[in-house]
């Protein structure tokens, strides 16, 4: 069963600088008997997520809303299993793809067909599996050509669409996005969405940080309220106006 | 179904690092790939290409070789081979060495992306040097066929030699990937560290040359590494003394890595 379960769920960030970050700090604590510990590995935190407890089923999407450095970005990584909790726990049951940063990743002097590779790699794809989608992925990519020469020769819209497609050319149980993605141009952006549609409804949950609750109200079935890392609202969308076309 | 629970709780350390070492090792087909591209993009628009390694290796060997052989009064045949054998190995060691400080911090972007295993950072930078050895092993072929003692039957035993070479390695670079993150000054450190045990280590010159103090390079673990590999090819086999260092380096540094690993794989994408 495809689920996502946080119990009391914490995460603190550390805040180096470079003293924190050398020996010397640790170095002189040992010297000085701990005396000056406090001027010189004094670790500063930041409780970007507090107690949070979440329990999201099978066939939920859910938006998570709040201002800026309300701890959205660090649930979704934290749902990834890039943050292991500091405080609490968190379960989670399903494959994932994270769209969180399409831009990231990109080897600049590789081209289009070594970047498929890379991506799929890294999304955890063995190369036989690459192998079998990569000519489905390059003819909706729409690159063509392109795809024969260095990324660094691409224009931004084209990276995206490169990296879009490779994304979401293998199904998975659990999305989680940071924002809508808006892909290019008119006629490549209306043909991505469909696809992101189709590719949404082959997953069992969706989670989106967003900061449009009418993004929220139309695409979502349940809103969680961050504020100061902690949740302050959940509650589900009533009206059921269903529509993806942004 | 795939998934994962992760709790504020600490399990058993060294299995939990194990685990990141196995799985590792399991996705062989990214960190065998990526090796492989990395040295293909460095030399992306290049002629020669990774070649540019044998190269100035061939260089490095013709013309010190011949210089140190005059200064240590040396055979130039028997001496070139000495060090060729023993440069080349040592490039593969201190390389990676070099290279695993940086190994998660220059995947930052990567790690921040989705759950990793950090055990295959290292092991992609380990196949960037093999390719590297391999490409500059070619010298020592030249040097050997042309200069040196030939190809013995010993020579084969450089084979388990670098096999067993290899996993110390590997056990080396995890904790030095792991110290270097939490602590930006380290890779300074290893740096300077890795130039002074060159030349503390028999490679310029023989161990025998230094007469009584001829201790230091015994008890000094960069010299069992190295010889392992260069004896065998020199036609003589390493000794018992050398694979026992080594063996126990081994021993030491896989509990390293596997505690290292168990117990801070939770703490290092805070750390990026």
């Amino acid at each position: 069963m495809v689920s996502i379960k946080a119990h009391n769920l914490s995460i603190q960030f550390p805040v180096y600088n470079a003293a924190h970050r050398s020996f010397r700090g640790n170095f002189i604590k040992v010297a000085t008997g701990g005396r000056f510990s406090s001027d010189v590995t004094n670790h500063v935190y930041i409780n970007a997520l507090d107690q949070i407890n979440l329990n999201i089923q099978n066939g939920e999407r859910v938006a998570l809303l709040g201002h800026n450095g309300s701890g959205k970005s660090t649930l979704l990584r934290a749902i990834a299993g890039v943050y292991y909790p500091t405080g609490g726990s968190l379960e989670v049951e399903g494959s994932i793809s994270t769209l969180i940063d399409l831009h990231q990743g990109m080897d600049a002097e590789a081209t289009g067909w070594d970047n498929i590779i890379l991506r799929g790699l890294a999304m955890g794809m063995s190369r036989a599996e690459i192998n079998g989608r990569k000519n489905e992925i390059a003819e909706f990519s729409e690159l063509g050509d392109f795809l024969n020469i260095p990324v660094r020769t691409y224009s931004s819209g084209m990276k995206l669409r490169l990296a879009f497609s490779v994304s979401t050319s293998s199904p998975r149980n659990i999305v989680l996005m940071d924002e809508w993605l808006s892909t290019g141009d008119a006629s490549f952006s209306e043909k991505a969405t469909l696809r992101l549609i189709d590719y949404l409804g082959k997953a069992s949950i969706l989670v989106i940080a967003t900061h449009s609750e009418k993004l929220a109200m139309r695409i979502c079935d349940r809103i969680v309220t961050l504020s100061h890392g902690k949740v302050e609202n959940d509650s589900p969308v009533i009206s059921q106006e269903k529509d993806f076309i942004i | 179904m795939t998934g994962f629970l992760m709790s504020e709780k600490l399990p058993n350390l060294l299995r939990w690092g194990f685990e990141d070492i196995t799985h590792s090792v399991r996705t062989r087909d990214m960190w065998l790939y990526l090796g492989r591209q990395d040295i293909k993009m460095k030399y992306r628009r290049s002629v020669l290409g990774p070649w540019w390694y044998t190269l100035s290796t061939g260089i490095l060997v013709l013309t010190l070789g011949l210089l140190w052989s005059q200064v240590f009064n040396q055979p130039t045949g028997y001496y070139m081979s000495y060090f060729a054998a023993g440069i080349v190995t040592w490039t593969f060691i201190s390389g990676f060495i070099t290279e695993s400080a940086t190994s998660i911090t220059q995947f930052e972007g990567f790690i921040k992306q989705q759950h990793t295993h950090f055990f295959q950072f290292v092991l992609r930078i380990y196949i960037r040097h093999l390719l590297i050895l391999a490409h500059n092993f070619l010298v020592v072929a030249i040097v050997f066929l042309f200069a040196g003692p030939g190809v013995s039957f010993e020579a084969l035993a450089a084979i388990p030699g670098l096999a067993i070479l290899s996993l110390l390695m590997l056990m080396i670079g995890a904790p030095v990937a792991i110290f270097c993150t939490r602590f930006r000054d380290m890779p300074q450190i290893i740096n300077n560290l890795l130039q002074v045990i060159f030349y503390l280590t028999p490679i310029i010159w023989e161990a025998k040359q230094i007469g009584r103090f001829q201790f230091v390079s015994d008890w000094n673990p960069f010299h069992a590494m190295v010889s392992i590999i260069r004896k065998p090819l020199l036609g003589e086999l390493p000794a018992a003394w050398d694979f026992l260092m080594i063996f126990i380096l081994i021993a030491i540094s896989t509990l390293a890595t596997a505690g290292l690993l168990g117990k801070y794989r939770r703490r290092i994408a805070y750390w990026l």
